[in-house]
């Protein structure tokens, strides 16, 4: 029933609001289950081949056109994993 | 420094002689622009006797000529693998050729992350790492062995060299994608509705736009080839003179390219690096530099020329055609800027060309000849300058 669900849904969205994961969270008992970028600076050849690919701007060539990954901006989404011709982008 | 009537500021000769004093001037291409803009061309032109350039990105028509010796008793291979990738054997009893874009076969599938091929086995080769290697002939009466299981590696094998029938490419599309989809091409990664744009050339480090006539690069030029020394053997495939220009001179789309080659002994896994393009294919990095002399100063004139002097032709890759539409003209500034206009929307960029790198080959070249270590050679032949890419002739 289509009620039913609605209602369901709203619980489901309660518990998850609920202050025994927030507890839990605070505790490290429950992590965010999101994954960041890891490069390998050593695979890595700066082509840059990853930067126009990722929504959160977290990588760029700087001046020196070296590759730049700001790791604590990455919002885990993967799209410039399989770009990279040297596999040297993960998500970890 | 000779200054004659034609116009000629230096030979050859006096450059080498430079080189082996160690008075030569050397610098970098981007250095270059740099002395340009401080002290003037007719300064710069007096200054320098050679300038620097190098490139690095996926050539994918490259490949590499191996000569294994011969088994006791001997084999005539007919079929062979490294590490699982064919190589070709239609060649002398021991004789073969990786070609850089052979993939290892098997269901890839959406596993792109163990996708393996001859850029790959190239690199692991010059890394002196082991090579698996999986031989088959038919026994003949000289050649009675049938089979070879085993591990190779470069320091034993024969003969190893580089022979790459394209690189270097004058100028290269900037591909983008018009579609709903996202496309996976030789490329990139192309985001759907515009949503992104590569390029694929050094821009004002390119080896090929800083002599966009060849006056200085022709059959026995020296070159700067995966870290050791190589040599330019003729026009590269698909050499073409006849494209458009831009105001400054310059070809906007794909022109002359270079075909190469050189001891793979010599060179560096730093220069030479297996690359896969998820959903297209895998292919083989290369770095390639070329010193140009200065010799007069309509050479002075080529070396000067700046990112904001080069343009390239946006193309549509959502167009599975030969003759994909043009989307408009940019210049490498505006490539390198992070960002260009389609259809006046803002399109992030790119680069599949790796500008560090292609930096550090003119660097290592500029310290060979600064320290006499490469002395330039004088083509021996120039390449054609009227030719023409056909389209496919297939009756």
């Amino acid at each position: 029933m289509p009620g039913k669900g609605r209602s369901l849904k709203k619980d489901l969205k309660k518990m998850l609001k609920g202050k025994a994961i927030k507890k839990g969270r605070k505790a490290g008992a429950v992590k965010p289950a999101r994954k960041v970028i890891d490069h390998d600076r050593e695979l890595c050849n700066d082509c840059g081949a990853c930067v126009s690919l990722c929504p959160a701007t977290v990588m760029w060539l700087d001046k020196r056109s070296n590759l730049v990954v700001e790791k604590q901006k990455c919002i885990g989404c993967g799209n410039c994993v399989d770009a990279c011709p040297r596999r040297a982008l993960s998500l970890d | 420094m000779s200054d004659d009537e034609s116009g000629q500021l230096r030979t050859y000769e006096e450059i080498n002689e430079r080189i082996r004093s160690g008075k030569v001037v050397v610098v970098t291409a981007e250095e270059m622009l740099c002395i340009i803009e401080r002290n003037g061309p007719e300064d710069a032109a007096e200054m320098v006797d050679v300038v620097t350039t190098g490139t690095f990105g996926a050539m994918c028509s490259s490949g590499a000529f191996l000569n294994i010796g011969h088994s006791d008793p001997p084999i005539r291979i007919q079929r062979a693998t490294l590490n699982r990738v064919p190589v070709f054997c239609g060649l002398a009893a021991v004789d073969m050729f990786i070609g850089a874009t052979e993939l290892r076969p098997g269901p890839l599938g959406k596993h792109w992350e163990d996708a393996y091929g001859g850029g790959h086995v190239i690199e692991a080769l010059v890394k002196g790492e082991d090579v698996d290697i999986h031989a088959e002939g038919e026994p003949t009466d000289c050649y009675p062995r049938s089979k070879v299981d085993g591990k190779v590696r470069l320091a034993d094998v024969n003969q190893a060299y580089i022979y790459n029938p394209r690189n270097a490419y004058q100028n290269y599309a900037v591909a983008t994608n018009s579609t709903g989809r996202t496309l996976h091409t030789y490329m990139g990664k192309l985001l759907p509705r515009f949503g992104n744009a590569n390029f694929a050339t050094a821009g004002h480090m390119s080896p090929l736009l800083k002599d966009p006539r060849l006056r200085t690069i022709g059959i026995g030029t020296r070159i700067f080839l995966g870290g050791g020394v190589g040599m330019v053997i003729g026009e590269g495939t698909q050499f073409n003179t006849k494209t458009q220009q831009n105001s400054k001179g310059l070809p906007i789309t794909p022109s002359r390219t270079l075909a190469v080659t050189g001891d793979l002994r010599a060179m560096s896994p730093r220069f030479l690096q297996g690359v896969t393009m998820t959903g297209y294919g895998v292919s083989l990095a290369v770095g390639l530099g070329v010193p140009i002399p200065i010799l007069d100063m309509d050479i002075l004139a080529s070396v000067a020329t700046t990112d904001a002097d080069i343009s390239a032709r946006i193309f549509d890759y959502g167009v599975g055609a030969r003759s994909r539409p043009s989307l408009g003209e940019v210049t490498y500034e505006q490539l390198r800027s992070g960002s260009i206009e389609i259809d006046g929307k803002k399109v992030r960029t790119s680069p599949l060309t790796s500008l560090s790198r292609s930096r550090e080959v003119a660097e290592q070249l500029k310290q060979w000849i600064a320290t006499g270590q490469f002395l330039l050679s004088p083509p021996a032949h120039r390449l054609p300058d009227d030719r023409e890419f056909k389209p496919m002739g297939v009756r």
